[in-house]
Order: C-alpha cells, then structure tokens, then sequence
C-alpha cells in the first residue's frame, strides 16, 4: 500500500515538474502561431532618419509630407522630404488629438479628439479651421463598427466595455480598415461599394476576453496580448505590424515584430517583411508613400524603400 | 466481483478515450501539429518529436490497458498522463492567453472549463482504477492461498 503511494506520490510531483519545464520555456508575452512567414517577397532600403520634437503618436504620409502629431508638444509636425524640412503644421485649440484622416485631395485633416466624436477639420492652404460631423470614417462605439449612421459589423461581446474590440484605424480612401489590437479579425470596408469584408491575419488569433473588472470600471487583464499594433495601407496592399511569433521566428530566436502583407483585393497574406532595430524603440506608426514606407520609432522617424521582388 | 466490473469499466472508458484521442488526430495529424505549434507553452521543443511521442504515449496507454499483465501499468501511465493534460490545459487556461487545444473531434469543443473538468474526472478514474485492480489482484491472491487449519 505505501509502496502504491510513493509511486502516485512521484508520478504526481512528476508531473508538476514536467509543467514547471514547460512554463519556464514559455513565451507568455506573445502569442505564437503554427505558420511561417515569407521573407523572400520584399526588400527594404534605409533611406534617411528623422528626428521629431517627441513622441510621435499618429502618422500620415501623403505627397512627400510626413505629419506627426506629437502629444508632448500638443502639436502635428510635418516634414518635407524634398525640402528635408520640419514644420509646426497645427497646433490648434484641441487638448488631444487621437486619429488624423486625410481627405483624398489632401487639402483637409480631419483631427479627432478622444472622444473620436468632435473632428476638427483644417485646411492647411487657408488655416481655416471648422467643426464638422463624421460622415466619410469609420468609427466604432464598443463593440459595433459605425459608418456615417449604419452599423457595419458588431465584434464578439464581452464582458469587458468594449475593451477586447479595441484597435485601430486605416485608412486609403477607397478602402478603410478597421485592425484590432488583440484578434485577428480585420474588417475592410469598401466606400464605393458600400461592401464589407472580414478577413483573418496569418495568426487566426480568436477575440477573447481581455477585461477584468474593477469597481466601475473594466481594466487590460495580464492575458491582453497584442497581436497587431498598427498597420498602413496603399492602394494594393495592406501592411500590419503584427507581434505574433511566427514558427520561422520560433526557430531563429527572433523576437522582434513583423510586417505581414495582404492583397487589398482578395485579403490574401503576399508575404512579410522585418523593420530593422532603431535605438532599441518600438514602432509605434506605419505610413505608406509611394513606394517607400515610413516607421516611427518613438521620436525618429525612419524612411526605408520598400521593393517588392 | 463489484470491484472487477469496476475495473472492466474504468479501464474501457480510458482505452475509448485514449483510442478516440489518438485516432482524432492522427486522422487530422497537420491540424493537431499546428495547434501544437500554437501553444505557448511548447515554443521550445521540436512538434516533429512531439507529435508522434503523444500518439505513440496514447496508442501505448490502449495496449497496455488491453492484457490483463499489462493493465495496471496502463493505469498508472494514464493516471500520469490524464493529469498532465488537466494541469496543461489548466495553465493554459488560467495564466495564458492563447489557449489553443490539440485535441481534436468531440474534445477539441468543449469549453475549456468543462475540457478541465472532463481531464479531472479521467485522472480520478486512472487513479481510483489503479486501486481497484490493486484490491482485486490481492483478492485473488489471498483467495488461492490453501488455509491451514489446525486439527
């Protein structure tokens, strides 16, 4: 009878320390797909580097202009990559600016405030500033995606005050997306066609929920892991800066994030591309421009030429 | 007598469950490496050593629990592997995000919940099987013992 329990004993201690094996190895800050990236369909160039006056939060680019808009500064910047000029583009009466869109003749911005209700458009050719109701952007209220009036698509509901729903905005006139930060599911919606598509990045990683409570208020529990952290888009090809380990990175060690890819019109994965390392900063912004793709490293600015071979 | 129909009861459970498994997903055996591939638990180690190793530990489980010679080591081996996937599944569950389940078929849809609780009642069952067959050899030793009276 004891010599039963002894063996019990062991096969159960056993297996604690077999999990103590596994946890230790484990990778609890990312999460980990099955597939592997292509590396071989994109090329990047460093171009030049650009030094802003902070933290660059939002990015656009369109025309050889770069904005930035600098929360330390409560300022948008923009930069002339003929002239290799920077300049204070707007610094008007809004105490954040939270999303920048650009009108498709790039002679309005569109400036959002937190509550992404009260958009201040400006017009840099005549510095006239006015007040105007969203009715070109998407926008999303908690778990529901809204275009102009409409109801374009309702995310998983949890729990959670719309936390697990929250991502971000691209946009390319034609199309704009909607990329949330801890799923895989991007939603692209067609202008023209009035048309909704959802399509899955190469992770497949389910929405869950990423909440918990406390008191009134819901907060990112520790399991809220990013899987995509901003992205871009130009006419064909939509770029996401994705956190998620893919098998080769497994493989390699590697454990920076990577630019996957997507055909804007079938939503298939075309490949992925890595950002080299700039002062050991994260990106934080992604904008497309022509053929050369901008990063925001905290307060610099990097331009590479993307190639596609 | 109870006790062996005890015995022949947990022991078919855990062969359908082990047979079940292990079919499962060596029927879909691309699926069950991606999912492995997934865990973040199992980053480290190799799914192409991994992948057979499992199966080959499942369909092992279903013959040792088949002979009667063998059946008390199929137990134990059960007992051992039912709670590795429960405290897998459990970390998993409680401390990860990503919890993507290799178990495919029927199992592959529980909630995660109930697949800890199912996991659980399986580890008692290899376990309180073990004592049974345990009881139950005794028993016979005992009972083909000659007794010795005294005149």
């Amino acid at each position: 009878m004891k010599r039963n329990l002894f063996i019990l004993s062991a096969l159960f201690c056993s297996a604690f320390i077999i999990m103590y094996i596994l946890v230790r190895g484990a990778e609890p800050d990312r999460i980990v797909s099955g597939v592997s990236r292509q590396y071989s369909h994109y090329q990047l160039e460093t171009l030049d580097t650009i030094a802003f006056p902070g933290r660059v939060s939002i990015m656009r680019a369109v025309g050889g202009n770069i904005y930035g808009y600098v929360y330390s500064q409560k300022a948008v910047f923009t930069y002339n990559t003929q002239l290799h000029r920077l300049d204070t583009f707007y610094n008007g009466p809004m105490p954040i600016i939270t999303r920048i869109e650009i009108s498709p003749d790039a002679r309005t911005f569109y400036l959002f405030d937190d509550t992404q209700e009260h958009i201040t458009a400006y017009q840099p050719a005549t510095n006239k500033i006015d007040s105007v109701t969203n009715d070109a952007f998407l926008t999303r209220n908690g778990t529901q995606l809204h275009y102009k009036d409409s109801t374009i698509q309702e995310f998983t509901h949890f729990e959670d005050g719309g936390l697990s729903a929250d991502g971000f905005f691209v946009n390319d006139n034609r199309y704009q997306f909607y990329i949330p930060f801890y799923h895989s599911g991007v939603v692209q919606y067609d202008v023209v066609k009035n048309a909704v598509t959802s399509f899955h990045t190469i992770d497949q990683s389910p929405p869950i929920n990423i909440a918990v409570p406390q008191g009134n208020i819901y907060a990112r529990s520790p399991k809220a892991i990013i899987v995509n952290s901003t992205a871009t888009a130009d006419a064909d090809h939509l770029y996401v800066l994705s956190y998620v380990l893919s098998q080769d990175a497994v493989k390699s060690g590697y454990r920076g994030p990577a630019v996957d890819v997507y055909n804007i019109g079938d939503t298939q994965y075309a490949g992925s591309f890595r950002l080299p390392g700039y002062q050991n900063k994260p990106v934080l912004q992604l904008a497309k421009c022509g053929d050369t793709l901008i990063a925001a490293y905290e307060r610099n600015i990097l331009r590479f030429k993307l190639k596609q071979l | 007598m109870k006790r062996t129909y005890i015995v022949f009861l947990i022991v078919g459970l855990l062969s359908l469950l082990f047979m079940y498994a292990a079919v499962v997903k060596a029927m879909d055996y691309g699926l069950f490496l991606s999912d492995m591939s997934k865990s973040p638990l199992l980053v480290k180690y190799d799914k192409t050593l991994l992948g057979p190793g499992v199966l080959g530990v499942e369909f092992l489980i279903v013959a040792l629990l088949s002979f009667a010679a063998t059946r008390k080591s199929g137990l134990f081996l059960s007992f051992f592997v039912m709670l590795l996937f429960t405290l897998y599944l459990s970390t998993l569950y409680f401390f990860y995000t990503n919890i993507p389940c290799s178990c495919g078929g029927i199992l592959g849809k529980m909630s995660y919940p109930a697949h800890i609780a199912f996991n659980g009642v399986f580890t008692l069952l290899g376990r309180q099987g073990y004592y049974c067959i345990k009881r139950t050899m005794q028993n016979e030793i005992n009972s083909s013992m000659p007794v010795f009276l005294p005149r």
